[in-house]
């Protein structure tokens, strides 16, 4: 395409100074230039979602972490709770009471349990 | 145009200079002041609940553990209905309704209302869901097997300090020191981030103690039946290895539970196997004849005269319960004959037996791992009377803790070494690092081997000819000798005749000593001899602790008994 010229001036009398009119840009680069543009925007919006996810997330992980740390207390609780109960069951006043009254059962006289004493293997 | 552009500029200027000012204010002065305003109220501190080491018996039973609790408490200024509330909660805490309500119309900030609730309580405080009133979590204590080895186990406060026990001598290496992390919330008052939970400031351990809970229980059950039976004021017994020194059981009456000790009086949680001394009496006549053995001085065959059962010695006529005539050495011990031991006395002499007293380490601390141990009373020579010698000689005016004769009797029975008895055999840490094993220490050599199997033959035939018949067990040969010593009356200044210590002291089986028993039931009323209440009680809890730790039978006895067996089988009865 010719070059356009523009007049700006007036040198004298019949005399213009010209200087070549800017070019005018193709569609091709103004569409590049807009897609770029919203590109870049849009790198810039996904950014700032990610860094507010993640703080989203990590909260919401920290949420879940207490709560898991609640239920592994409670079960560590419960577990020794239960433990406590058991030892409780299997104290010896209770079982020679429970021997003696409910299950018929006395104390060995001498020379009922005799004790031999282990020999080695020949 | 251009003065407006410039205008709009300006303006825009003066509008960013000012959110620049504003953000100088803010960032820089102040900065730090609304930085920690803010802290606040996304920050708070959260209680780590008590990590308290355990307490085991020797076998990893549990007998001390600590659980995580609810504290209730109040914040006054904000309970709407303080009557209404003190109504709600008076029967889920169980407290006088006026109580409460003082409580709640306090003007302090935070009232605790109830400490260390029960889970059923908590539960039903939670459920009420009372404006001002709260739970806070905590550390509560327990002891599963309640009263067994109260004493030896102690207990603790409130704010999970020791206060008697194992739990006060190792509450440090015990540890359970309310801790803190920082914690970050939201709004609406749940937590998010916490950080991560500090070491201790010092490793938290768990006690394995030496105590058996089996033997524990057997010592406890027989001496309990021995106080009831003869109606006594108190009673301790003690089972001990004669070689390490570990104390397998260590029983006292009266005992208290102490998950509930606030209910227990002082007497009942007093230590009286340390903490408590008494004039042995008889029994100390096997420290007398081990001295004399041991110097020469005598041998078990030479003979004293009873002098018809009275001798004359600083003015004081001392009689025995007999009148004899010739007895050997072996025989004063198995008679128990207060003429003979003054006799053997005054030949070893106030300086060596004194030597003797005090090598067996009576008059100085065992070392025990408990605490509020007394050293027991004795008097230098140089102090002694004209009629100490004598007296001491019967064993009287000296004062022992139960725990220091059954330390004394150790080294009888163990070839002659005095060793420190101890209730502690390792600590533990918690996350399996660190193991402290507590080993045996020997005190010192106080007699030989050959005197100690002397004394030990002796007091065998002592314990079946003598006054300790009733500790004779079937299988077992018993090494023993009782005592049966006078309380001194402090209202008169005199030995009581209604007021004795009656005791038992004993190695089984004597061929090789497994155990030592020591048994002695303070001021009984019925059964005043300690042949006829202590030696009892040693037979009983010996009986049931060797065939436990499956000890075989001695020698001499295992035939008679086989035959024994025999002969009822085939007659269809039980062995006697």
């Amino acid at each position: 395409m010719p070059q356009m010229t523009q007049v700006i001036g007036a040198a004298g009398a019949g005399i213009g100074i010209a200087r070549p009119l800017p070019r005018r840009r193709s569609r091709w680069w103004e569409w590049v230039d807009s897609i770029s543009t919203v590109g870049f925007c849009l790198v810039i919006l996904a950014g700032a979602l990610f860094y507010v996810w993640q703080h989203v997330h990590v909260v919401r992980q920290g949420y879940e972490i207490e709560r898991l740390r609640e239920e592994h207390a409670k079960l560590v609780q419960e577990n020794k709770v239960l433990r406590l109960e058991a030892g409780q069951l299997r104290s010896l006043r209770r079982v020679e009471e429970i021997a003696r009254t409910r299950l018929g059962m006395v104390t060995p006289k001498a020379g009922q349990v005799i004790l031999i004493p282990e020999s080695p293997i020949q | 145009m251009r003065a407006r552009i410039l205008g709009i500029f300006l303006v825009l200027l003066l509008c960013l200079g000012a959110v620049a000012a504003k953000l100088f204010t803010i960032q820089v002065t102040q900065g730090d002041r609304l930085a920690e305003r803010a802290s606040k109220q996304y920050q708070r501190l959260v209680p780590i609940v008590s990590r308290r080491g355990t307490i085991y018996d020797r076998t990893g039973r549990e007998l001390a553990v600590s659980l995580r609790a609810s504290s209730a408490f109040a914040q006054p200024a904000a309970v709407q209905d303080p009557a209404g509330a003190a109504a709600a909660l008076a029967p889920i805490l169980g407290q006088p309704l006026k109580e409460l309500s003082a409580k709640l119309t306090s003007d302090k900030p935070f009232v605790w209302l109830q400490r260390q609730l029960d889970p059923k309580q908590a539960a039903a405080l939670a459920e009420l869901g009372l404006k001002g009133v709260g739970l806070v979590p905590e550390s509560r204590r327990y002891y599963p097997r309640q009263e067994l080895a109260a004493h030896v186990v102690g207990m603790v406060g409130l704010e999970d300090r020791g206060l008697e026990g194992v739990e006060h001598l190792y509450d440090d290496l015990l540890g359970g020191r309310p801790e803190f992390v920082v914690a970050q919330q939201d709004a609406l008052g749940r937590l998010i981030f916490r950080q991560e939970e500090p070491e201790p400031r010092s490793p938290i351990f768990d006690v394995h103690l030496t105590i058996d809970e089996v033997l524990q229980y057997i010592t406890e059950r027989e001496l309990s039946r021995a106080v009831e039976r003869s109606g006594a004021k108190a009673g301790t017994a003690i089972v001990l290895d004669p070689y390490s020194g570990e104390i397998l059981a260590l029983a006292n009456q009266p005992t208290y539970d102490p998950n509930d000790y606030r209910k227990a009086s002082m007497g009942a949680r007093r230590n009286r196997a340390a903490v408590d001394y008494f004039e042995p009496g008889s029994v100390f006549k096997v420290i007398l004849v081990a001295g004399a053995l041991e110097e020469g001085v005598v041998r078990p065959t030479d003979q004293f005269h009873g002098e018809n059962g009275a001798i004359e010695v600083g003015g004081v006529t001392i009689r025995d319960h007999e009148k004899y005539g010739w007895l050997t050495v072996r025989q004063i011990l198995a008679q128990s004959s207060n003429v003979g031991a003054i006799k053997i006395g005054q030949k070893l002499g106030k300086s060596l037996y004194y030597h003797y007293i005090s090598g067996f380490g009576f008059g100085t601390l065992t070392g025990l791992d408990l605490p509020g141990e007394t050293p027991g009373l004795i008097r230098r020579p140089k102090s002694w009377s004209a009629l100490s010698l004598p007296v001491l000689s019967l064993g009287q005016e000296i004062s022992v803790t139960p725990v220091q004769f059954a330390a004394a009797f150790a080294a009888v029975a163990n070839g002659g070494n005095l060793i420190r008895p101890h209730v502690v055999r390792a600590l533990t840490s918690q996350d399996g690092k660190l193991t402290r094993q507590v080993e045996p220490v020997v005190v010192r050599r106080v007699i030989s081997p050959e005197t100690s199997r002397a004394v030990l033959e002796m007091l065998t035939a002592a314990t079946e000819e003598g006054t300790g018949k009733e500790a004779v067990l079937p299988e077992y040969a018993v090494a023993g000798k009782t005592g049966t010593a006078q309380k001194l009356d402090h209202a008169t200044g005199k030995y009581s005749h209604r007021k004795i210590v009656a005791s038992f002291v004993g190695a089984v089986p004597a061929e090789a000593p497994r155990l030592v028993i020591l048994v002695a039931i303070d001021e009984p009323e019925t059964l005043r001899w300690g042949g006829s209440i202590a030696a009892p009680t040693f037979r009983e809890i010996a009986q049931d602790a060797l065939k436990y730790l499956k000890v075989p039978p001695s020698p001499r006895r295992d035939v008679r008994l086989v035959r024994a067996s025999w002969r009822n089988w085939r007659t269809g009865g039980a062995a006697e």
